[in-house]
């Protein structure tokens, strides 16, 4: 390798560049003259220029279908039926807006007399003028309630059925080292002073809960789910002071 | 030139839904009104019945318990016949607590359930779960402790 590759080549220039008829040369890779190439803005132009107008036929077109889907609907009875209920914002307050939708469902089908069940809320009917959000009174005094519930239960236990359970502990107690089997133990003494008392405080904490679920949901039936825990204390009490 | 062309071929019907598919979805249809739908509000009676069973459960596993240990002590003095004195000490051990395990797994289900608006499955749940506690308290106190249940 003396030389460079080049310097064997013929000293003639580089081929000239094709010249077309504007005197100016043109670079090779262009096309050559009368062959019309539309460049990538051209060639995109279908889709970027021409989509417009079908796409806006076809947009309008789908705009007035809605527009008159839409007044069918506003004028059909089951849109004013559902206005009526839920007014203008239905939306806003779901659970309520179900809770009253619940209580005018269940009017109708329910006698009077389960009316009182939910005495203490006097909530808006259906005919509640639409423009106006539906909303519900809180339950008064549901809380003070549970919560008196729970301590009543525990107080309950503590104070009242703890002497009993003592006092049929000592029983068994002597009764077992005298000698005796299983009347010793499961006998009606633990069934009313033991067990019951004991149920009942499980029970009025689970009704408390149950009060306080429906607290929630500012359902009235939470307070005869308190009450039904008071009446079950008190009819423990009542049983195991009898026996 | 694009592989994608929703404004050339397939034209959405309602606009909004651009996806080019043929999805026929309106959101103005008619509201369904009449019926009463389920799983609108929590049932506080179900919200109760859980916890209630999950206690009981706690209770009666207890005193079944506490059973067991009774029986083995008055079978020990010799004043008790009953099948619990031939009893492995492993079955008056492992019953009391499956019926803790097979109780607070069905209270804890039927709970989760009520506390999703699913009543009917609570229900189910609950119903089946103390029928369960039933049968085992049942059969623990009288054929294996010899006992009348209380």
């Amino acid at each position: 390798m003396s030389e460079p590759w080049w310097a064997g080549a013929s000293a003639a220039p580089p081929p000239a560049a094709p010249n077309d008829g504007a005197g100016a040369p043109r670079a090779p890779w262009m096309p050559p003259p009368g062959v019309e190439v539309r460049g990538q803005s051209q060639q995109l132009g279908q889709y970027v220029g021409g989509a417009e107008a079908p796409a806006r036929e076809a947009v309008a077109a789908a705009t007035r279908q809605l527009q008159d889907r839409l007044q069918q609907v506003q004028a059909s009875p089951q849109w004013q039926q559902y206005q009526q209920r839920h007014g203008d914002q239905p939306w806003q307050g779901s659970s309520q807006a179900a809770t009253q939708s619940q209580r005018t469902q269940g009017t109708p089908r329910r006698p009077p007399a389960g009316a009182p069940a939910q005495a203490g809320v006097t909530g808006p009917t259906g005919a509640a003028s639409p423009a106006q959000q539906p909303t519900e009174p809180w339950v008064v005094g549901l809380g003070v309630l549970g919560f008196f519930l729970v301590v009543g239960a525990i107080a309950f236990i503590a104070f009242v059925a703890s002497g009993w359970i003592g006092q049929w502990g000592l029983a068994s107690d002597e009764c077992v080292r005298g000698g005796g089997a299983w009347e010793c133990l499961v006998n009606p003494g633990l069934r009313t002073q033991v067990l019951l008392p004991v149920v009942a405080m499980f029970a009025a904490f689970a009704l408390a809960r149950a009060a306080g679920v429906e607290r929630k949901q500012r359902r009235g039936i939470g307070y005869l789910y308190a009450l039904v825990g008071y009446a079950v204390l008190g009819l423990a009490w009542v049983v195991g002071a009898g026996s | 030139m694009s592989i994608f062309d929703p404004y050339d071929r397939s034209q959405p019907v309602t606009p909004g839904l651009n996806t080019g598919s043929q999805t026929q979805v309106s959101t103005l249809d008619a509201v369904p009104t009449g019926e009463l739908r389920a799983g609108r509000y929590r049932s506080g009676a179900l919200s109760a019945l859980a916890p209630l069973l999950g206690y009981l459960t706690l209770l009666v596993s207890l005193l079944a318990g506490t059973g067991s240990l009774a029986a083995t002590e008055l079978c020990r003095r010799g004043r008790v016949s009953a099948p619990a004195c031939e009893a492995e000490p492993t079955q008056l051990v492992l019953v009391p607590l499956a019926m803790l395990v097979v109780g607070l797994v069905a209270a804890t289900i039927g709970g989760s359930l009520a506390k999703r608006r699913k009543a009917a499955s609570a229900l189910v749940v609950l119903a089946g779960g103390a029928l369960a506690m039933w049968a085992l308290v049942s059969w623990f106190t009288g054929s294996v402790l010899g006992l009348p249940l209380f």
